[in-house]
């Protein structure tokens, strides 16, 4: 019995100890020692530590709950300026003010500065724990939360001038021609950012600014130039932080706010290559819609040729020259009607007035550097931003490009299709972002071209032969006919095509057919062909015949298969189906 | 000798015992103090007990200044004295009226005068007079939870 | 004076006998008093099998999910004081519930330990509770007219994983939300199981009616059943004659005479050992058997260790729970899962199981064993029944010989469990890919 007893007794004083251990994990508070600092160092010797809690009070209901001022006890105390944090002053904010308007004793921190207003600890106030939505906006970032009361559609809050150029950036950038903010843009081209702030936090914006392929994997967003200014990325990240649908008072309530000035809304009414300039560059244009920034996707060279702008979307010095104004007008419209799966956004909230700016613009682009230069010259000028200076279809700007700019260390491409070429290169490549180089470049220069890329290309002896086949006719025997039946083949059918693209050709065309099929990301370059694109497969070059050899032969140097194994009826069937989709009455 | 063998352990026995359910009292009798403090309110999701005036918004002299969701007046005795007498009837509660001849309760018609003496009706007592502190900031801290005699006036 | 002293000192008896209607001595009749004249101890026997207190015969494990069963209950109520089971959003875009959670993290004094030993207190029960049925099946305490008593006792586990399971949602952070959103979605699998999901949830998804319901299940009706059937899982313990013993123990060493203590008055017996009618007769009802000899008092042995067993768990949970925090990750969002999003660890096995065949795993396997291990001593009692010469009835004998086959398979489906179970909370990451838990540690199961 006594061991039992000594085991009770043991255990009764672990008990006790660990209750004892409960206990000052309880005591030993920090906020209490911050305030034990902060009255030692002003003086004080009447005081007691008490949890400074601020309720603010929201008008929909509900209340804000603030505890920060536990430890942040000195914020509104001028004799506090120079304490060490967490005891210091806040700093004014707004600026040359003398009565601040923001009292902290009624709202609080939390309101501007996010982070957990109820916790009492350091690393858990702050939102320095995993999964906690809203961590700490600290300095200027704070500046995000002006707006849950203040109406902040334009103008200068005093005070939230980091907030304000990360609007102008938004503009100038071209944020705005892609992503909608309500009240500024509408495009439907990448996600609604008007409840950014609502939804991700201000590490998430950031992230997904520098590298968007960070948080969502298959981002079509391209990686810009200017994400490597840390300045730029912040105030951009501060702006969008802002952008919030939970606000604490709203646009009638708002304390002191700017709506959005009525000379917003007066728009360009004539044309002017000044102003498309401006409008490239994304500088504000008086009388204009102050948004801009073609610049940050496209280049051009100026009359010294010297390159400038961004490496997202193909130079554009030589565009109206290969394309022509009423291409280049569209495509600024709507970039999907002659390239079905171009990523630029649709701009459809420019004027006339600001179209024919910009294309007035883009015609005073009048560098031409072609006389004289040998081929690998003329490579180097003309192609290598798509094409790549290895020759591999990866230049600068290819990533974005679809479909890909052709990769010609494939040999067997080059090889095959060699003849293919000149006409290619002088007349461009439908559907794509090849444009037509006959208005710039000579047939010599063109042929110079071709020798270079078949020198580059064609190194050493490596035998490559394909053999010919024609498009069989109507009436021909079938080619898998092995038994003599005596089957003749008939006009292609698209509703028997349509079944055999299924069976054979979805998991790379995809079911669509649109060449996004599940097996196209396991592909890199190039990727299936669009074959819903009009515009590439109507070209004259792009014959029946061309695309039955592609099929049963497949396409020499890509991961497009031969399909021997398929009777020439189902080749026939098939080109009638890609016919029936891409023709202009077709279902 | 087999007797007190015995008897030393059974007195071991008692020695064990009763420490370990003494330790167990003071474990238990601690749980109890935790437990009430586990209870007690520290802080307040409503208004708050006490609440800050900047010394600059303090009335003029012989004005007042009436706080509503404190249920405070504020009082400028003089330049350098000012008091606040808290506005909740000392019967049962109720919020007073502030009128010519001093307060009047709504609820049972207890009277006060200016200083909050009572003069008629059910009240029992003076209405409170509440603790001023100086705190940080050039700011004054009213706490509407104390009560100090009438006339006790916090010099600025 | 003295008088006086005389007098007081009698008031302070009467008061004495009025609350203790016994003494303190070492005699067999107090031991008896003690125990049958108060309300927690008469519960128990006032006499048991010497075997009963042996630390091998139980482990002590079913009381130990006792002990954390009342933790709960007490750790529960209190809790109960600072929470509000409502999703409704504040301005701060915190959910309610969810900010309780934080000011029982912050301003509320030993918040954070009760919640954290709630939080403990219910995974280890879950965990005893398997322990406890593992203990009972390889020592054969199931037979021997136990029979339905397992039963009771499968209920009271499945009980206790809902519980669980329903107390899981109430934080309302990331983990309770998903956690609980995927367990619900392997009950879809079931046939009728969107019925009794509907039921369960009040919506066609988890939110803020599911919140309701999960509360009330949790700290009403859940823990209210759970008390009945413990009452009648313990009152069948003594009615089928007390813990599992062997059929015959008359081979067993006798208790030595000195151990009962001393004779008083002059009992024709030499020991306070007594043949009570009750021992004698024999019967059912109660059940006692011809093992006198070794049947000792409940008091004060088996007592002190059931109190050691109290001191044991409670200094451990205590120590658990200042020196590990429960989880807290952010506030519910049913737009962004976490990934991957995982049951709480008693559900891993199950999911685990679901991730390679819905219907196989999520409703056949898990079908078969929990009705399998429910019915386990009816399928052997049907057995001997048909079988002749077939007896798997040994009742209190560790890994008796005869019962290897099936001790052997019971103990397989644990480590087939706990295999599966480790497998969901260390080696499934992101997307419910195989991941090294050495590579990345990832959130859920807790």
């Amino acid at each position: 019995m006594l061991k039992d007893y000594r085991i009770m007794l043991v255990l009764a004083f672990a008990g006790l100890v660990f209750f004892g251990m409960s206990l000052l994990k309880e005591i030993n508070l920090s906020f209490a020692s911050h305030q034990k600092a902060y009255y030692k160092e002003l003086g004080i010797e009447d005081f007691y530590v008490e949890i400074k809690q601020v309720n603010i009070n929201a008008p929909g209901g509900g209340m804000v709950v603030d505890r920060c001022q536990s430890c942040h006890i000195g914020a509104s105390n001028p004799d506090a300026l120079n304490f060490d944090q967490p005891l210091a002053m806040h700093p004014p904010i707004v600026p040359g003010v003398e009565n601040d308007p923001h009292e902290f004793g009624k709202i609080g921190c939390v309101v501007c500065h996010d982070g957990n207003g109820r916790a009492l600890e350091k690393d858990d106030a702050h939102g320095e724990y995993h999964g906690w939505p809203f961590p700490l906006l600290a300095g200027e970032l704070a500046q995000a939360n002006c707006n849950r009361c203040h109406t902040m559609e334009s103008g200068s809050l005093a005070g939230a001038e980091h907030y304000e150029k990360g609007r102008e950036l938004f503009l100038e950038k071209a944020c705005w021609g892609c992503h909608t903010i309500a009240g500024i843009s509408s495009s439907s081209q990448a996600p609604e950012l008007s409840n950014a702030g609502g939804k991700f936090s201000y590490e998430y914006l950031v992230e997904s600014m520098v590298d968007p392929a960070a948080n969502v994997a298959n981002s079509k967003m391209p990686k810009f130039d200017w994400v490597d200014d840390a300045e730029t990325v912040a105030a951009l990240a501060t702006y969008l932080k802002g952008q919030q649908k939970n606000r604490l008072r709203s646009d009638g309530q708002a304390p002191i706010g700017y709506s959005k000035p009525a000379s917003e809304e007066q728009r360009l009414s004539e044309a002017s290559a000044a102003a498309g300039r401006s409008l490239f560059a994304g500088v504000p244009v008086a009388g204009s819609l102050d948004r801009g920034g073609c610049i940050n996707c496209h280049s051009f060279r100026n009359g010294n040729g010297v390159l400038s702008g961004g490496s997202v979307g193909p130079e554009l010095t030589y565009a109206i020259r290969a394309r022509g104004k009423e291409y280049v007008e569209d495509h600024i419209r709507n970039a999907r009607v002659h390239v079905p799966d171009s990523i630029m956004p649709t701009f459809k909230d420019y004027n006339d007035a600001e179209i024919e700016s910009l294309v007035k613009f883009l015609e005073t682009l009048d560098y031409n550097p072609a006389a004289g230069l040998p081929g690998d010259k003329l490579f180097e000028m003309f192609c290598t931003s798509c094409h790549g200076e290895e020759l591999d279809g990866r230049g600068r700007v290819s990533s974005m490009l679809d479909p890909l700019p052709r990769d010609f260390n494939r040999y067997q491409f080059v090889d095959t299709y060699e003849d293919r070429f000149a006409e290619s290169i002088s007349e461009g490549v439908n559907g794509t972002a090849m444009p037509a180089w006959n208005k710039i470049l000579s047939k010599e220069q063109i042929a110079s071209l071709i020798d270079y890329i078949k020198t580059q290309s064609l190194t050493g002896d490596k035998p490559f032969t394909r053999i010919k086949v024609e498009l069989p006719k109507t009436g021909d025997p079938e080619r898998m006919d092995y038994k003599e039946k005596g089957i003749e083949l008939a006009i292609g059918d698209p509703i028997e095509g349509l079944a055999a693209f299924q069976k054979h050709c979805t998991s790379c065309h995809g079911k669509l057919a649109n060449g996004k099929g599940p097996n196209a990301y396991l592909l890199e370059h190039p990727l299936p062909r669009n074959l819903l694109n009009k515009e590439f497969l109507n070209q004259t070059t792009m014959s029946d015949e061309r695309l039955y050899q592609s099929i049963l032969l497949g396409v020499a140097g890509t991961p497009m298969p031969a399909h021997d194994h398929l009777k020439d009826q189902t080749l026939l069937d098939l080109i009638a189906f890609i016919r029936a989709n891409t023709t202009e009455e077709a279902k | 000798m087999e007797k007190n063998e015995k008897q030393g352990s059974s007195r071991r026995e008692m020695i064990a015992v009763g420490s370990a359910f003494g330790l167990m009292g003071l474990a238990a009798a601690g749980t109890g103090g935790a437990l009430f403090k586990f209870m007690f309110p520290v802080v307040s999701y409503g208004t708050p007990q006490k609440f800050l005036v900047s010394v600059d918004d303090l009335p003029d002299v012989g004005d007042e200044l009436i706080f509503e969701d404190q249920k405070t007046v504020l009082r400028r005795h003089s330049e350098t004295e000012v008091a606040a007498i808290s506005l909740v009837c000392t019967h049962l509660g109720c919020t007073v009226d502030r009128v010519e001849t001093g307060f009047q309760c709504p609820c049972h018609g207890s009277q006060y005068d200016v200083d909050g003496l009572v003069v008629g009706g059910p009240a029992p007592k003076t209405l409170p007079w509440l603790e001023i502190k100086k705190v940080p900031g050039n700011q004054l801290e009213i706490d509407t939870g104390s009560s100090l005699p009438e006339n006790t006036f916090f010099a600025v | 004076m003295n008088e006086l002293m005389e007098k007081a000192k009698e008031f302070g008896l009467k008061l004495y006998a009025s609350i203790f209607r016994h003494n303190f001595d070492n005699t067999g009749l107090t031991k008896s008093k003690i125990m049958f004249s108060n309300v927690l101890l008469h519960i128990q026997p006032v006499k048991i099998h010497k075997r009963s207190i042996k630390f091998k015969t139980t482990m002590g494990l079913g009381l130990v999910t006792f002990y954390l069963f009342l933790i709960l209950a007490v750790t529960g109520v209190l809790l109960m004081f600072h929470y509000v089971p409502s999703t409704a959003i504040g301005p701060d875009g915190l959910p309610d519930a969810y900010s309780r959670m934080l000011n029982l993290r912050s301003n509320i004094f030993w918040g954070g330990l009760l919640r954290n030993m709630h939080r403990w207190a219910a995974h280890g029960m879950v965990a005893f509770v398997a322990f406890h049925m593992l203990r009972v099946y390889l020592s054969g305490a199931h037979r021997g007219g136990r029979e339905f008593n397992w039963v009771i006792g499968c209920i009271l586990g499945l009980l206790t994983v809902f519980l669980s399971y329903t107390g899981y949602l109430l934080p309302w952070d990331q983990l309770a939300f998903w956690g609980v959103k995927v367990g619900t979605e392997i009950a879809k699998i079931a046939p009728g199981g969107a019925i009794i999901r509907g039921i369960l949830l009040g919506d066609t998804d988890v939110g803020s009616e599911a919140l309701i319901r999960f509360y009330v299940l949790h700290v009403a009706i859940l823990p209210a059943v759970m008390a009945f059937l413990i009452a009648v899982h313990f009152f069948r313990i003594r009615k089928d004659g007390g813990l599992a013993k062997p059929a015959d123990t008359t081979h067993e060493k006798q208790i030595p005479d000195e151990e009962f203590g001393e004779v008083k008055n002059a009992s024709v017996f030499k020991s306070a050992r007594s043949y009570k009618l009750v021992e004698i007769v024999k019967g059912k009802e109660p059940k006692v058997n011809e093992e006198v000899d070794q049947m000792m008092f409940a008091w004060p042995k088996l007592i002190v260790r059931e109190v050691i067993v109290l001191l044991g768990v409670v200094a451990f949970l205590s120590l658990i729970s200042v020196l590990f925090d429960a989880p807290l990750e952010g506030p519910a969002d049913p737009n962004h899962p976490t990934n991957p999003s995982k049951a709480p660890w008693y559900f891993l096995g199950l999911q685990e199981l679901v991730s390679y065949h819905g219907f196989i795993g999520g409703v056949v396997i898990p079908g078969i064993m929990v009705g399998g291990v429910m019915f386990l001593p009816y399928i052997e009692i049907f057995q001997e029944t048909m079988i002749k010469g077939f007896n798997k009835n040994y009742p209190g004998i560790w890994f008796a010989r005869e019962r290897n086959l099936e001790n052997a398979l019971f103990i397989g489906l644990y480590i087939f469990m706990l295999a599966l179970i480790l497998i969901g909370v260390y080696f499934r990451g992101e997307n419910w890919a195989v991941v090294y838990p050495w590579e990345h540690m990832s959130g859920g199961g807790l």
